[in-house]
């Protein structure tokens, strides 16, 4: 069994139905309209983007769905995952917006590491730098903030 | 002018729903977010958002600090907490601090207590929560917007929330305020639920005063329709029988018996026909003796004579429950009746494995609490017959002395022989080496000073574990020297993530420290209350460029000394430093260790040991 995905951009996708079904969006969609030829659009992916997450949604095909919360937040994000992760910030931030949209928990989760992790262990100036960011706060400011969560420094 | 990605970065952060970026910040530690509320004004907002709602304070300083701190916080940041984890350890004034945050907490949503015990035990949440929650019933002030209350609440407290019985989703109750709420709300039948959010309850009583009847679970089931999760602990369970039909709660799926005392067999198809949707089981049970005997039957044949009965009947209702839980996949059993009775079952169980008729979906496998007696078909665990239950686990807990005899008298452990020729070695040497290839977790308790392990020989046997941890054991970094010709194999690839020696001995500590240096996904490393054996040099943890995520170090010694401070050398921070910490020693005369490494997002080091978390 295969499903079409049309994606923003007017590209159609054949995948098969397995694969398509590791996005909880299209399942239900596939739920309420039954075996039907029509292509499903995704007018929120693009096929560059798409392209990424069935890359993704076909490397992961026999995992197992965990809903513990817990348990998703705890596991480590494998060395694949971390290799289809080394792409600029834009596609980054697509992917996770995709995972978001088409509600493919996994994906987020690997995608929201992936972003923390490039912020743990720097200093401030060094995120801003990374995120292109300008500082808007005073330096009085910087200091209430850490003088009021003073507690928060221990490690 | 900002570049491409600065907008790009700009127009994401602003179309990315909040709850995405906030599952991004709650990835971070929370001096990590401390650090990320100074690089603008915005992501201040949502930092300081996620440091406050959820606040752990696992040690006493932390406590100190934060309650220190509270009462200047900016009311924002105090209405921002939802979640209190707290510990409840000896020299914290609880009941001080539950008023400063009753009054600085307003929007309070969950307040819970970190574990303070077993740390290697297997323990769902409720269990963490329970075992470290004051044993005492507690004052909790009102916080409005509770749901989630992780300790037993006094009298007082109780009648306070009582307008706020609807909302709650996890309480915990002692036997007598359950046995008075069914009293008092006696009719199973009445239109209105008194729990009706209710998914997770503990009711913990005294075996001796507090027994449950089969009609008090009706109650509990009219009364929280969406149980999810029931914690028996010390309790007695009398009459299984009930007049009307068996009801049945599909939301269950999560059930505790520890330190349960059954009166009747009848229990267990109870149990079974009550609770069909169970995926996870704790079990520590007895059986008990308050049958009387017959005129004219001699009291203690008569005793000897119904035990074995009885035995023999909860050995056949005990397995054929469990076999009939079609979903479960944890099952953890710290006490069965006797130590013949428990022998039976495990027989049993790996029986109708080895026969194709129970067809186990067990992912998770516990045989832990207080052993008296050698498990003599534990054995079999790692044979051909037994593996079929082990080799589809991911998780495996033992405490070791099932194994082996405890009142045989082993030879002290030779700390010079790293054979198992003198004292037995855990997993034995001759162990079938694919029964553990599939295992992700392993936890070994209790084998103190008789029986020894290998850290190597552990990492060889389960190629695929993450999580390893040791309690109350002896261990040696090589593999036994007598069955292995070359014990010191490299374990460059092995996906080990997380490393936990709690209350341990390690005898050939000239070995360990490199050992580690070899694990290239260790993340996490927790040495409490660990003893090394005399060490040549001064010790050194060199772990090369590793990112960790928690570095624990409490209570080491070397040899007779204590590791007093400890020299942290971050080799990837940007501002390369070297952090000491130093509990005051009044005589210093300790060692000091160090340790290197790539970062390390949580540290925490002692010179004493806590409990552990």
């Amino acid at each position: 069994m295969s499903v079409r995905l049309l994606s923003s951009d007017s590209e159609d996708f054949t995948v098969a139905k397995e694969v398509a079904e590791r996005s909880m969006l299209i399942k239900n969609m596939l739920e309420d309209v039954g075996d039907n030829d029509n292509p499903i659009p995704l007018p929120n992916v693009t096929a560059k983007i798409l392209r990424k997450v069935i890359e993704w949604c076909e490397h992961h095909l026999g995992d197992p769905v965990t809903n513990d919360e817990n348990e998703r937040r705890n596991t480590e994000i494998d060395e694949w995952d971390q290799k289809f992760m080394e792409v600029d910030q834009e596609t980054l931030f697509d992917i996770i917006l995709a995972a978001n949209y088409l509600d493919i928990k996994p994906l987020l989760d690997v995608g929201c590491k992936t972003v923390a992790n490039m912020i743990k262990g720097k200093t401030a100036e060094e995120i801003r730098k990374i995120f292109n960011i300008v500082n808007d706060l005073t330096p009085e400011e910087e200091a209430q903030i850490r003088k009021e969560n003073e507690w928060a420094e221990d490690r | 002018m900002p570049s491409l990605s600065f907008f790009s970065f700009c127009f994401c952060l602003m179309s990315i729903p909040l709850e995405i970026v906030t599952d991004i910040l709650l990835e971070l530690q929370p001096y990590q977010l401390l650090i990320a509320a100074t690089v603008s004004r915005a992501w201040s907002e949502l930092s300081l958002a996620c440091l406050y709602r959820r606040v752990h304070l696992h040690t006493t300083i932390h406590q100190k600090r934060f309650l220190a701190a509270l009462e200047s916080l900016p009311l924002t940041n105090r209405e921002a907490i939802r979640a209190l984890n707290l510990n409840a350890g000896d020299d914290v004034d609880l009941e001080f601090a539950l008023v400063i945050f009753g009054a600085q907490c307003p929007n309070l949503e969950e307040i819970s207590f970190a574990s303070s015990d077993d740390g290697t035990e297997p323990s769902s949440r409720i269990a963490a929560w329970c075992h470290g929650a004051p044993t005492f019933p507690v004052d909790l002030p009102l916080f409005p917007f509770i749901r989630c209350i992780g300790c037993i609440l006094d009298g007082k407290a109780l009648d306070r929330y009582r307008p706020s019985f609807h909302q709650l989703t996890m309480l915990a109750l002692t036997a007598k305020q359950l046995l008075c709420q069914v009293n008092s709300n006696g009719d199973a039948q009445s239109p209105t639920a008194l729990f009706p959010a209710m998914q997770t309850l503990a009711v913990i009583g005294d075996p001796w005063t507090s027994s449950l009847d089969a009609s008090d679970f009706a109650w509990l089931q009219h009364h929280c329709p969406r149980l999810h999760h029931l914690s028996l602990r010390d309790l007695r369970l009398a009459n299984p029988h009930f007049s009307a039909s068996v009801p049945v709660q599909l939301s269950m799926e999560f059930l505790d018996l520890n330190g349960i005392e059954l009166e009747d067999a009848g229990w267990f198809p109870l149990f079974a026909s009550m609770y069909p949707a169970l995926e996870s089981l704790l079990l520590f049970i007895q059986f008990g003796e308050q049958a009387q005997p017959l005129d004219g039957v001699d009291i203690a044949v008569h005793r000897a004579e119904l035990a074995r009965q009885r035995f023999d009947e909860m050995t056949q209702e005990i397995s054929d429950w469990i076999i009939g839980c079609k979903y479960l996949t944890t099952l953890y059993i710290k006490r069965l009746g006797t130590a013949s009775t428990m022998s039976d079952i495990l027989e049993k169980l790996m029986d109708l494995v080895c026969l194709g008729i129970w067809n186990s979906k067990l992912k998770r496998f516990a045989l832990s609490g207080k052993p008296t007696h050698r498990c003599k078909s534990a054995d079999r665990f790692f044979e051909r017959t037994g593996s079929a239950l082990v080799s589809s686990l991911d998780s495996l807990t033992l405490n070791v002395l099932y194994f082996h005899d405890r009142h045989r008298r082993y030879p002290r452990i030779n700390n010079t022989d790293y054979s198992c020729t003198q004292s037995p070695m855990f997993p034995s040497c001759n162990l079938a080496p694919c029964a553990l290839a599939n295992l992700t977790s392993m936890h070994l308790q209790q084998g103190y000073g008789k029986i020894k392990t290998s850290l190597n020989w552990v990492l060889q046997l389960c190629p695929s574990l993450r999580s390893v941890g040791f309690r109350r054991m002896t261990i040696q970094t090589d593999t036994c020297h007598h069955h292995h010709q070359h014990p010191f194999v490299a374990t460059s690839n092995h996906p080990l993530t997380e490393l936990t020696f709690d209350g341990c001995m390690v005898i050939d500590t000239d070995a360990f420290f490199p050992f580690l240096h070899e694990l290239p996904r260790l993340t996490s490393l927790t040495l409490n209350r660990v003893g090394f054996l005399e060490l040549k040099s001064e010790p050194c943890l060199d772990l090369g460029h590793l990112l960790l995520d928690r570095l624990w170090l409490a209570g080491i010694s070397i040899g007779i000394y204590r590791c007093s401070s400890m020299r942290l050398l971050e080799r990837c921070s940007s501002t390369q430093r070297t952090l000491s910490a130093t509990q005051p020693d009044s005589y210093n005369t300790g060692y000091c260790l160090r340790v290197s490494c790539g970062l390390v997002e949580q540290v925490y080091f002692n010179q004493s040991a806590p409990l552990l978390l």
